[in-house]
């Protein structure tokens, strides 16, 4: 593929992240397909990511980001069921920090030496995470639906959040 | 923790094991049935808490993005080190082009914009030099000229001093500057000054920038791994987490606020990179590092290999390990890359290799700069590990000749003085006064008249001799083909500091005059001092050597501070004695020079000035270029103009040509 697009500036991630991160928002913008904006979100936040990655422009990525996360919502407010919505976000959420660890990487070492071993780690543990992640949402969705108390639901995320700001350093 | 703090957690612990028995035995809140204002009350001021938190929290984050490092921002110098790059040297004329880029569209607002008035000023002096050299017009001549337009056939180029400051447009011919993108002074600026490069003989100059311009203009300069982190460690935690915490939590309310329980799972992201975020520790620095290189004191223009190893000596492996190698400034990455990245499991090592070409001087490698991130890159820890190196390269000495290191005696000098005294010249005759030597007395006169009288001779002296090299900022301009490194330069230089070859004469001139007998001494006109009196021997001549190879006054970074060329000047005149001569090795590339050289000659000092061209080159020579040419001839023209012989040399040309005839070229060339 690296002969598809021959001259690749220097700040631009390294192939593999590029992909990766590519593949994974096309993948959260076709679920999220479920309406006309929201595709028009996903594919212009697409759109923004494949430039961002091409040209080596960091501040291109995080606005794309932004369309594709948008786009996860808009499908949620239109009713996409929570699985797909659950495994929607968490593709946005892989592409943004696999795309953003890439230009990290293109900043810090450069195009010359082998990177294949940290993005690997790196791809590797964020997905573990966020997997970590998608599977407590899915799991608290189906305790609740199969239970049907909005109570439980609201008592565990107010429980969340309050942890989440009491344990703030 | 904070009573507020602790409340909160209380309230987040019961709540959340509260949910979880809900979920767990929904028969416990199955009594529980709310309506009305009761069940969409709750809903309403959790979500939005919710949204107001995830909102406070984004706004945190893009009040303090910058890393917080206990020390400011001035802790970090930007951008991350790039050390396989030297240095960037501005291309000489780099101070005049960004004058004319700094002429701007909105400068036609003012009445009298005197950027463009000064441009013109000195423009103007450089034209009317170089017209009445090039032609042998008188001043007036050369004035009516530049005023009618008659000295080039470039209408553009004679409309700079002709036409008006800001020159009136006609609409279409404000379309095409605009579509030009330059204002017309500017452009009309560059015309004029290829117009007067070609009427002064050089004819390669275009008026388009150079190559090497753009690239001074566009590169971000180098960054030493030293300068980058100068508190030698620095822990930082990424906003990434705050910015995926904040939109979780954002659509969580969103999702509660629009009473679509699809949205709440969303809000768990957050909470799970929130908590990875805290629940991991920092990254080890547990790493040692180990550099070697192929040749620790390579000759000149050698490529030398650097292995940089690094081991992890924790107990934990290290996931995202990130090295650059602190490659000293004057040496430049040839081969190979000096930044590597890695995962290292415990007891590991993992090594990089590049190559450097070494060149002139001590170089002293700067710490490693090893970047550690645990597997999600949230947390980042920096460190620079001492690893300490040094490269030394020294040109060899030249052997001389057996005749001219049998000349080094104790004897007197060569030069002939006005002071009477023992000699062969004869100087004077006066009367006889006891204790003259009976030598010198004229016997012939006290045979004819019977009085005594004594004759004097010139008194022969040796003559000393300071080389003073001009290592002041304003020198540092790159000189030979810079471009992109590849393609054959044979004319050299690459872009390096023109000094270095200022460096380079003044050693081969200290080892010609030592091999001559003559005393010699050394200085640096530099923020840096450096100061050698003149002396003799083997020794002497060692340290000034080394002096040259490893002071950082003669090093590959600029200095920074400013140096007053007068009062510096004065301070080596009250070190060395009046009738020193003064060898002053300088490109000329500003006008203080000129005044160094000239207050020399006005304490008394013979000088002469030796300045290697740092315009002389080989391809791609733009205006820029051809503006420094040109004042630099001027001022070559000034020193002649005041007694003062200066030999213009050609870097890539040896020294031994100028220095052969170089006392008959700076006589005949006034």
């Amino acid at each position: 593929m690296a002969e598809a697009v021959p001259q690749r500036p220097d700040s631009a991630p390294p192939l593999r992240s590029s992909w990766s991160a590519l593949a994974a928002a096309t993948g959260a913008a076709v679920m999220t397909a479920v309406s006309v904006p929201a595709l028009a979100m996903g594919a212009l936040g697409l759109l923004s990511l494949a430039g961002a990655l091409t040209f080596g422009v960091e501040s291109a990525y995080t606005p794309g980001i932004a369309l594709l996360a948008g786009s996860v919502v808009l499908a949620g407010v239109l009713g996409l069921t929570p699985p797909f919505l659950l495994a929607a976000a968490y593709l946005v959420l892989l592409a943004w920090d696999v795309g953003k660890h890439g230009f990290g990487i293109a900043r810090e070492v450069g195009r010359e030496p082998s990177t294949l071993r940290i993005e690997a780690v790196h791809g590797l543990s964020s997905a573990l995470v966020y997997a970590a992640g998608a599977t407590l949402g899915y799991a608290i969705y189906a305790g609740v639906t199969g239970g049907r108390s909005v109570v439980a639901l609201l008592a565990l995320l107010v429980g969340a959040v309050t942890l989440l700001f009491a344990l703030r350093t | 923790m904070s009573r507020t703090r602790r409340g909160l957690l209380v309230v987040g612990l019961v709540s959340g094991l509260g949910g979880v028995l809900f979920v767990a035995s929904p028969g416990i809140v199955r009594g529980v049935s709310l309506t009305g204002a009761a069940r969409t009350a709750p809903v309403a001021v959790v979500g939005v808490a919710t949204a107001v938190l995830a909102a406070r929290s984004l706004l945190n984050g893009l009040g303090d993005d910058a890393p917080d490092d206990g020390e400011g921002r001035t802790a970090t110098a930007g951008a991350f080190p790039s050390p396989e790059r030297r240095p960037r040297y501005d291309p000489p004329g780099t101070e005049f082009a960004r004058r004319v880029d700094a002429i701007g569209w909105t400068d036609r607002r003012d009445a009298k914009p005197a950027n463009r008035r000064e441009l013109r000023d000195d423009l103007r002096d450089v034209a009317a030099s170089a017209l009445s050299r090039a032609d042998g017009a008188s001043p007036s001549e050369v004035e009516t000229r530049l005023d009618d337009g008659s000295w080039t056939d470039d209408p553009v180029a004679s409309a700079f001093f002709a036409g008006d400051l800001v020159p009136s447009l006609s609409p279409s011919g404000y379309v095409r500057a605009l579509v030009r993108g330059e204002p017309p002074f500017a452009r009309r600026a560059r015309r004029a000054v290829a117009a007067l490069s070609k009427r002064s003989g050089a004819d390669d100059v275009t008026p388009a920038p150079s190559a090497d311009l753009r690239t001074a203009f566009e590169d971000e300069p180098a960054v030493r791994t030293s300068r980058y982190l100068p508190s030698r460690e620095r822990e930082s935690t990424t906003d990434r987490v705050r910015g995926v915490t904040a939109a979780a939590l954002a659509v969580g309310g969103l999702g509660i606020v629009t009473l679509r329980p699809g949205l709440l799972p969303l809000a768990l992201f957050g909470i799970t990179v929130s908590g990875y975020a805290r629940a991991v520790s920092a990254p080890s620095r547990a790493v040692t590092v180990e550099r070697v290189v192929s040749d620790s004191e390579p000759a000149v223009g050698d490529e030398v290999e650097v292995t940089l190893s690094v081991r992890n000596v924790g107990d934990a492996t290290l996931a995202d390990l990130r090295f650059v190698d602190g490659v000293p400034p004057g040496l430049a990455v040839v081969d190979g890359s000096p930044a590597f990245a890695t995962a290292l499991r415990p007891g590991k090592r993992a090594s990089v290799t590049y190559t450097v070409e070494a060149v002139r001087g001590d170089h002293a490698f700067d710490p490693a700069l090893v970047v550690t991130r645990d597997a999600l890159g949230v947390r980042k820890r920096e460190t620079l590990v001492d690893a300490e190196t040094t490269v030394s390269c020294r040109p060899p000495a030249k052997p001389r000749s057996g005749r001219a290191t049998a000349r080094t005696t104790t004897r007197a000098g060569r030069s002939r003085s006005d002071a009477p005294g023992p000699g062969v010249e004869f100087h004077s005759v006066r009367e006889y006064r006891p204790g003259d030597p009976p030598s010198r007395i004229d016997w012939r006169r006290k045979a004819k008249t019977g009085e005594f009288s004594t004759v004097a001779f010139h008194e022969h002296r040796r003559q000393r001799v300071l080389v003073v090299v001009d290592a002041r900022t304003e020198a540092y301009v790159a000189w030979g083909d810079e471009a992109d490194g590849s393609g054959g330069s044979d004319g050299g230089g690459d872009g390096e500091p023109v000094v270095q070859r200022g460096v380079a004469a003044a050693d081969a001139l200290v080892s010609r005059f030592r091999s001559a007998g003559v005393p010699v001494g050394l200085a640096a006109l530099s923020p840096r001092s450096c100061w050698h009196p003149p002396g003799r021997g083997g020794d002497h001549h060692r340290r000034i050597r080394e002096t040259l190879a490893s002071h950082p006054a003669f090093g590959w970074e600029a200095p920074d501070g400013e140096v007053d060329a007068s009062a510096a000047v004065h301070e080596i005149h009250r070190r060395v004695r009046a009738d020193t001569r003064v060898i002053f090795v300088s490109p000329l590339s500003d006008d203080a020079s000129v005044v160094a050289a000239r207050r020399f000659d006005a304490h008394g000092h013979p000088v002469s000035v030796l300045s290697p061209d740092p315009t002389a080159r080989t391809r791609s020579r733009g205006y820029e270029s051809g503006y420094a040419s040109l004042t630099r001839e001027r001022r070559l023209r000034r020193l002649r103009a005041a007694g003062i012989p200066a030999s213009d040399w050609n870097p890539s040309e040896p020294l031994r040509e100028v220095m052969r005839d170089g006392r008959s070229r700076a006589t005949t060339s006034g």
